[in-house]
């Protein structure tokens, strides 16, 4: 089992070097570089900036290097633990995403919780009960979670809110606990706004995870092996329990991979009409600016949290299924 | 000292005052010097009165009274209402640092300011300037007793260090900006007094005073400069070693990359709070990502008729939004006190249908802009020298102008609001020109088709397009980003026009940065941008002079005829940048505008830019308790600086 952990991590490391690479070339590849983008935006909303001044900033900047150079520079900087240097926001890179970190585990976390709990749940119910009036509205509950986009699901929401109650639910906190550190009422404000985000990005994940059981689990349940146990009298919630729900996890499990790093980034569209200061927006703004030390970085982080949630679920894979050990 | 006396002496001899600084009556909205203020009016301010915050401070010790804080000789503004009370929190969205000139079009000063239409320059850091007959010397002096925000004073000290520690200092500026070095050489600086320095040019350049008044999107980074702080990090004045170590302390490679990046860039002062300004709100330390905080200038050097100083609200927050969406809903639901910027006149029937709900109303500027969705046709096209042959053809321009409908476009788009015309000068700017209004801007395809019969573009036998001289289908690429939902709709209209007289047209949607990286290239064959900044043609002359419908020529004419493509000689466009180079010498104004004229007659007839529908409203969003906005101003960019123009250190909440 270490050795195959061993394995699993050193394979993650060169993938990781790779998209690193892959992933600074891709945002070079437009033409341009930070300063046309910031000059084309500067020339929509009415400004214009000396052309001399353009070339000087490009130098300050190191963006007249060839852009392995580039590279090398960032990929030092990260494994001293310096990821660069904002151009848009004139900032380290760094305090950016950790201003911004908190709050996209936040809204994750609560969001695969509620994804999870209910999903479970629901898919359990309805593979026991199949074809029930349950089973039904679970089966149209699922389908309208997978088939609404989720930031249509979010522009609704706000606007059924605001038209009903004429509040502005968008963003983490109403502009009046702005600066104003959290107290009980700030926190209350807070979940008041939170139930959205998690709602709407909770609701998709739940849809596919009912889908997923519920098959899984009814192709199980009338396997032989479970009925065999069932005639040998074993009860029937033990013999539910310690089998054919064991294995109709596997799948449940090989997925978890992929929702770390799809809560970080599939968020993006969400957090970008609900006004939440996650990460997604800012890699949104990032590669439309070709800031490309911010952008780099967060590609960089997705990858990261793609290898590590892979990485936990092959180890989960290979503790649930004892098959996959001896592989 | 007797001998610089005798200097300043014999200059103030030879010395005309032939700009017309300063105003002869009393103009709500438009500023004033103390003095000239008391003349005028025959009254006499003579007690001060600050915001109680301020008054509060100065009583603990804090702060020196107002009396000392104010210069010998404020500006004084006068309200568009009324006299205002102090105190409030102004609220706006932004998208971030890249959106700066949002707060900058408030808060930036410059040597000089525009009137509110555009039409005169103000005193505003400058007390007073005065200009040599030849238009080659100008004599400037800063308003005695003039504070930074720190409370230090502003002096030539400070002129002094800019000329020769930033503007002369190889590693700050690499390459001095053109509007500091007309022909190709960079003026040279006397100092007079303690407030006053003269500024010599080689060749007369009398178009400077709208550089000091922050043409071309500068932020009045120029001659003022905040010397005691700047010198805190500089070289000449700390040693090498010292500078680099608190750049490298500060996360910075090298000295100038950090005192350009914390001092000397338009959005310095959004990133330093402790930069001194002479603005009238200035970054606070309660600032962060979600927020930018701007807090009054204790220093702040305007006052009202009664004395009292400003701004009168106390601060103002910078709410970050993702994205336009988010900034209308923050608009309709009560959140944003005063905002135009990120408004345009396609999201007015959402504000107008929620006015009651969120508490406020919405009041219109004039958008000086000539049209919206404006065809570039592009003079420097040479990938394809057929077509670029035909673009460069009067009558072929001519031909689409005629061939489209303006009035369908006006009532289908834009639901009738603005008006129906060419890309022209709007009204109520110094250049209007009824004539280019109009110009091929009737809806006439028979004519348009005759045109192009007679540049010999024959249809195909089906008679269903034109044929190139080289008998290949002629088709045409129309590139243009999408900032607004307007644009497409027009395009698609426009497309469908031509395709009438014959002429095929592919549209072609692109992101911004790579129409800039097209444009500057030379490689698009028609853009589509907004043809703006209409008030002051003269000292911004980037659209007439085809900085989007002649990208390389603009480019060579920038950079002091060394690279580009200098026009063809004979031609038009060449007889254009003739007239150019002498108006930009003329140092009187009334021959100024006669070369002016010869400029819009050569737009008239050649119709480098084909405009549908301009002077559009700009819709304003004011919270029902803010007061002293006016209505049914101009609204540009960059003498005006909108906002700027509606003067908002006199905005006020009433209670």
């Amino acid at each position: 089992m270490i050795i195959y952990i061993i394995r699993r991590l050193i394979n993650a490391l060169i993938t990781l070097f790779v998209i690193s690479v892959i992933s600074f070339a891709i945002i070079q590849l437009p033409p341009g570089d930070f300063l046309t983008s910031y000059i084309a935006q500067l020339r929509v909303s009415g400004e214009d900036i000396d052309l001399a001044t353009v070339e000087a900033l490009r130098k300050q900047y190191g963006l007249d290097k060839p852009i392995y150079i580039q590279y090398l520079k960032w990929i030092w900087g990260i494994l001293h633990g310096d990821f660069g240097y904002s151009f848009s926001w004139k900032k380290p890179v760094n305090e950016l995403l950790w201003n911004r970190l908190g709050i996209t585990v936040l809204v994750a976390v609560l969001s695969l919780i509620f994804s999870w709990c209910f999903g479970f749940i629901i898919g359990m119910y309805s593979a026991v009960h199949p074809y029930s009036i349950g089973d039904y509205l679970a089966t149209v509950l699922g389908y309208i979670g997978l088939a609404v986009p989720n930031f249509l699901l979010a522009l609704v929401l706000l606007w059924g809110i605001y038209t009903l109650t004429e509040e502005n639910l968008s963003g983490l906190y109403s502009i009046k606990y702005l600066n104003i550190p959290m107290n009980f009422e700030k926190f209350l404000d807070i979940l008041k706004h939170l139930w959205i985000p998690v709602l709407v990005l909770g609701t998709s994940g739940m849809a596919g995870l009912i889908r997923t059981l519920r098959a899984n689990l009814l192709d199980e349940l009338h396997k032989p092996y479970v009925e065999a146990a069932l005639s040998k009298g074993l009860p029937e919630n033990k013999v539910f329990w310690k089998y054919p729900l064991r294995i109709a996890m596997i799948p449940f499990i090989s997925t978890v991979g992929w929702s770390l790093p799809w809560i970080f980034s599939g968020a993006t569209i969400t957090a970008i009409v609900l006004n939440l200061p996650s990460v997604g927006p800012l890699l949104l703004n990032a590669l439309k600016n070709q800031d490309m030390y911010l952008a780099g970085s967060l590609v960089m982080f997705l990858s990261f949290f793609t290898v590590i949630g892979t990485l936990i679920s092959d180890i989960l894979l290979a503790w649930v299924d004892p098959r996959i050990r001896f592989e | 000292m007797l001998r610089k006396f005798l200097w300043g002496f014999i200059i103030a001899i030879f010395v005309v005052q032939i700009l017309a600084i300063g105003l002869n009556e009393i103009v709500p909205g438009e500023y004033y010097n103390l003095t000239d203020y008391e003349r005028l009016t025959g009254k006499k301010i003579t007690k001060f009165n600050e915001a109680p915050m301020l008054k509060e401070m100065v009583e603990k010790g804090l702060l020196p009274p107002i009396e000392e804080r104010l210069p010998r000789n404020p500006v004084v503004v006068v309200p568009y209402e009324d006299v205002g009370k102090y105190g409030g929190t102004w609220n706006r969205a932004w998208y971030g640092l890249s959106d700066e000139w949002n707060a900058g079009r408030i808060c930036y000063e410059f040597m000089l300011i525009s009137d509110k239409a555009g039409k005169e320059l103000l005193p505003d850091i400058l007390e007073s300037l005065q200009v040599s007959e030849d238009g080659r010397e100008y004599v400037m002096k800063i308003r005695e007793g003039l504070k930074w925000s720190d409370g230090e004073p502003v002096t030539a000290e400070d002129v002094r260090f800019w000329y020769y520690d930033v503007l002369l200092n190889k590693e700050l500026t690499p390459s001095v900006p053109s509007v500091f070095q007309p022909g190709g050489e960079v003026f040279s600086l006397e100092i007079i007094d303690d407030y006053t320095f003269k500024v010599i040019f080689k060749e007369p350049y009398p178009l400077f005073p709208f550089a000091l008044a922050g043409d071309g999107g500068r932020a009045g980074l120029e001659f003022v400069v905040p010397s005691h702080y700047i010198k805190k990090f500089h070289p000449k004045y700390v040693g090498l070693e010292r500078a680099n170590e608190i750049a490298k302390n500060n996360g910075y490679n090298t000295w100038y990359q950090f005192v350009k990046d914390k001092c000397l860039q338009s959005n310095s002062w959004l990133v330093n709070p402790d930069l001194p300004v002479l603005f009238p709100w200035k970054l606070s330390k309660d600032s962060s990502e979600r927020a930018l905080i701007l807090e009054r200038n204790p220093f702040y050097f305007k006052i009202d008729p009664e004395g009292n100083q400003l701004p009168y609200i106390d601060r103002i927050v910078f709410h970050y939004v993702e994205n336009q969406q988010m900034l209308l809903m923050k608009a309709i639901s009560g959140e944003i006190d005063m905002q135009g910027r990120h408004l345009t006149i396609a999201d007015y029937s959402i504000l107008a249908s929620n006015r009651e709900k969120g508490g406020y109303k919405i009041i219109l500027a004039r958008q000086a802009v000539g049209s919206a969705d404006t065809l570039m046709i592009n003079q420097n096209y040479t990938d394809d020298p057929v077509i670029g042959e035909i673009l460069r053809e009067p009558k072929f321009r001519q031909a689409l102008s005629l061939a489209v409908n303006r009035e369908e476009i006006w009532q289908l788009v834009y639901q009738g609001l603005g008006e129906p015309r060419q890309a022209s000068f709007v009204k109520g700017v110094k250049y209007y020109d009824p004539e280019w209004e109009k110009a091929f801007a009737e809806y006439n395809p028979d004519k348009a088709n005759e045109l192009l019969d007679e540049m010999g573009l024959k249809w195909d036998p089906s008679h269903s397009y034109r044929l190139r001289p080289d008998g290949k289908k002629l088709e045409i690429v129309i590139e243009y980003t999408t900032p607004t939902q307007t644009r497409e709709k027009t395009m698609e209209m426009v497309k469908s026009y031509l395709e009438k007289v014959g002429i095929s047209v592919v549209l072609k949607p692109i992101d911004r940065s790579l129409y800039v990286t097209r444009l500057e290239a030379g490689q698009l064959q028609i853009g589509v941008w907004e043809f703006d900044r209409n008030v002051d043609p003269v000292g911004d002359p980037a659209h007439i002079l085809g900085s989007q419908w002649a990208p390389l020529t603009w480019q060579w004419y920038n950079t002091g005829k060394k690279t580009g493509m200098p026009p063809k000689e004979g031609t038009d466009l060449w007889k254009l940048f003739e007239i150019w180079d002498q108006l930009v010498k003329e140092v009187d104004s009334k021959k100024r505008d006669e070369l002016m004229k010869e400029v819009i007659n050569l737009h008239k007839k050649n119709i480098w830019m084909v405009g549908f529908v301009g002077a559009l409203p700009q819709p304003i969003v004011v919270k029902n308790n803010m007061k002293n906005v006016p209505q049914g101003l101009l609204w540009d960019f960059p003498l005006i600086r909108s906002p700027k123009n509606l003067r908002p250190e006199q905005f006020y909440f009433e209670k």
